[in-house]
């Protein structure tokens, strides 16, 4: 009797263990207006010509490319879907990140078929080549972290570069306001990394407290990342 | 007709070199003045002047897009209705895109969105009129894109591109647009060509496969190619990235000469004239030298049908045979002019040993005709062995005859006689004595005489002269015989009797 009176208590201290830690709310907030293409994001001149003159003087390109957030340490399943544009002879985006098991969805505009090969950086013979039908919409999902390149054989200047990260968790951010929460994350550190593109420009590390909300606001202005937790209030309401 | 062959070849051998030789010389010079031809038309310059007309034609793309953005209006009849785009002319086909590459207006849509092209981002998203390629459903396109800001009612200023297009088999399709033949290949697809008869000429002078092949490789690689003395092969690439693009290959075909096939008929025909000159040098050399041939043998057996006394008719001989002729009629006439002196000193002894009824003593007239030497004759010489010996010295101008006249004519059934013996200036007999042979005799005599005294036998002077005659007959003959340049006469006793030994020297 004395004996069960033991295991009875000992596998009830083993239930109530998760229960006496308890996982804090992480909420990020970026503010993002686009800048001018940078002369380095812009992909390289194709030289095909005999002739070329200044004629006028056009307005900048504003940034094509879209800022990511990611939380490293974080690790939970979030399905992540991106889309690729084929138009006229381009392609709506160049760099391209992705969480494991991210789906590309690549979508043709034109009303002929376009072939595009998938290339993995050091994996000379893994090459992969999707038809993209007239018209229509081809999907492929990366399963594997690492690097990658998307060549358009008919328009062989197209060229996109994918980055497979081994989270599997990341926030695409759009023009204007963008708020996230994660409810769950657990008492630890971590880090929180921005990308442009598959380009990483920012990193912040920060620490959770059991039961304790945790706040990052940013502000992506002319192409570059600044923290503005110190003027926001912790309820997030005003971003900038 | 073969004999004498070496030097009959000797001949030949020089008459075709001097023959193959003129031949190079001739081609040298015909290939060399080409070569200077080709400093001033040469295949790069041709080949640098079919890329300037295509580089024309790409700038005619843009001029054509000017042209068009020069008349590029939009308007609006009201304030409701849509906007509208004037009426365009244009000598190409061509189009308008917005700032997004989408169709605004033209004659020719390629795409839903022009957006990706690099001529057309170029003039987007840089502001430069450039010329460019694209390729939309197996159609190459020469393309001239030129940027536009123009107001746009209620819109205000907004960018547009203007597109002037020309299929690339259309735009160099013109024979008269390059000077010299020329094929276009898209990367290693044969496109088109133009001077098509030119290429087959080619073609079959060259070979089909092997200009193919030479082809192929200046597609590889911009390079140029001989294909024989004065026509070449020259490949060069319109503007490609390697980034991607079009490759557009021209590959063109020059010559200094207009006949594409005629460096392989002149070779041809030095070939032909070079052997057919040594074929005629070959007979050439064999008809002279049989005829050569011929009068010699002629001479050789008219002089062994010659009678004592008999002279050669000049003129009959050629070829350098009269020459012979003509030294051999001199000897003649000597060997006559001494028979007639040693006839005179006969005839006297001849006529005092005649019998009282008249006769001539026919012992006396029979020495006189012995004493003819006899020109073939050797019984008076004993065989002796044929190892050299010292030669006679004779003391010049001992036996010399001093000639003091000129030596007397002769009749002559011929009248055509020798210049040398029907002469008689002065300066011809002076010669003719200078180079008298002395005659070494006096001695040998000496010698014959001592031992005939010595065995008691008389002598007459008659006899000297015979046995000079003898002596001179039988030197000549065995000369002749034993091909020796002199012979050496010693009078030996045998028996009592003088003997006479001979020996070539």
């Amino acid at each position: 009797m004395k004996k069960r009176l033991c295991a009875f208590f000992a596998l009830l201290a083993v239930m109530l263990i998760p229960m006496m830690v308890s996982a804090g709310m992480l909420k990020i907030m970026v503010g993002y207006k686009k800048g001018f293409e940078k002369s380095d994001h812009v992909r390289v001149d194709i030289k095909d010509w005999y002739w070329k003159m200044p004629v006028v003087q056009v307005p900048k390109s504003l940034e094509r490319e879209k800022y990511s957030v990611v939380i490293e340490g974080y690790e939970a399943i979030r399905k992540h879907t991106d889309t690729l544009e084929l138009t006229g002879a381009s392609v709506s985006r160049n760099s391209i990140l992705f969480p494991v098991d991210g789906l590309l969805r690549i979508e043709n505009k034109e009303n002929f078929p376009r072939i595009l090969s998938i290339l993995q950086e050091g994996e000379k013979n893994d090459k992969i080549e999707i038809t993209v039908p007239a018209k229509g919409t081809s999907e492929h999902v990366f399963m594997v972290p690492g690097d990658y390149t998307i060549v358009d054989t008919l328009f062989q200047w197209n060229t996109v570069y994918i980055k497979v990260l081994k989270s599997s968790y990341i926030f695409p951010i759009d023009e204007g306001p963008n708020r996230f929460e994660i409810p769950d994350i657990s008492p630890g550190s971590y880090t929180i990394r921005i990308y442009y593109g598959t380009r990483w420009i920012y990193q912040e590390d920060f620490v959770m407290v059991s039961n304790s909300p945790q706040s990052l606001v940013y502000k992506i202005d002319e192409s570059s990342v600044s923290s503005v937790n110190s003027i926001v209030n912790l309820g997030g309401e005003n971003i900038e | 007709m073969f004999s004498n062959l070496g030097f009959k070849l000797k001949v030949f051998f020089l008459m075709a070199v001097v023959v193959a030789a003129l031949s190079f010389f001739d081609f040298s010079l015909f290939k060399s003045f080409l070569a200077k031809i080709d400093i001033r038309q040469g295949s790069k310059n041709s080949s640098v002047l079919a890329e300037e007309k295509v580089k024309n034609t790409t700038y005619s793309l843009i001029a054509n897009s000017f042209n068009i953005a020069k008349q590029l209006k939009f308007s609006k009849a009201s304030k409701n209705s849509p906007v509208k785009i004037n009426d365009i002319s244009s000598e190409l086909e061509y189009l308008v895109v917005d700032s997004t590459g989408k169709f605004v207006a033209g004659n020719l849509e390629l795409m839903s969105s022009h957006a990706g092209i690099p001529a057309v981002e170029r003039a987007l998203k840089e502001g430069m009129a450039s010329d460019g390629t694209i390729t939309v459903s197996d159609n190459i396109y020469l393309i001239g894109v030129v940027p536009l800001i123009t107001q746009v009612p209620d819109e205000g200023e907004k960018l547009f591109a203007v597109i002037s297009a020309k299929k690339l088999t259309l735009a160099f399709n013109a024979d008269e647009l390059f000077p010299m033949p020329v094929k276009i290949f898209s990367g290693n697809k044969f496109i088109s060509e133009t001077g098509s008869e030119s290429w087959i000429k080619i073609e079959k002078s060259y070979g089909t496969d092997k200009l193919k092949s030479d082809v192929e490789d200046l597609v590889k690689s911009e390079s140029s190619k001989v294909i024989n003395g004065w026509t070449y092969l020259h490949s060069f690439f319109m503007p490609v990235d390697m980034l991607g693009g079009e490759k557009i290959v021209f590959v063109t075909l020059t010559s200094t000469l207009p006949g594409w096939e005629d460096y392989q008929d002149l070779i041809f025909f030095v070939v032909i004239y070079t052997l057919a000159g040594i074929i005629i040098a070959f007979f050439f050399t064999f008809i002279v030298t049989h005829s050569i041939d011929v009068v010699f043998r002629n001479l050789a057996a008219d002089i062994s049908r010659m009678k004592v006394g008999e002279k050669l008719v000049l003129k009959k001989y050629s070829h350098g045979a009269d020459i012979a002729v003509s030294a051999l009629n001199i000897l003649i006439a000597k060997y006559i002019r001494h028979l007639e002196s040693r006839h005179d000193s006969i005839l006297p002894n001849a006529l005092g040993s005649q019998s009282n009824t008249g006769e001539l003593d026919t012992s006396k007239q029979g020495l006189a005709y012995d004493a003819v030497p006899d020109p073939f004759g050797t019984n008076d010489i004993e065989e002796t062995p044929k190892k050299p010996i010292k030669a006679l010295q004779p003391e010049k101008n001992q036996y010399a005859p001093a000639y003091k006249a000129p030596p007397p004519s002769f009749p002559d059934d011929d009248e055509e006689k020798t210049q040398i013996v029907t002469s008689s200036s002065p300066s011809n007999v002076e010669v003719s004595s200078q180079f008298e042979p002395v005659d070494p005799m006096e001695e040998l005599w000496k010698d014959y005489y001592k031992i005939k005294a010595k065995n008691g036998e008389s002598v007459s002077e008659n006899e000297k002269r015979s046995f000079i005659g003898k002596i001179k007959t039988n030197r000549a003959s065995i000369i002749a015989k034993y091909k020796c340049a002199d012979v050496q006469f010693n009078i030996e006793e045998k028996d009592g009797k003088p003997v006479i030994k001979a020996k070539p020297v």
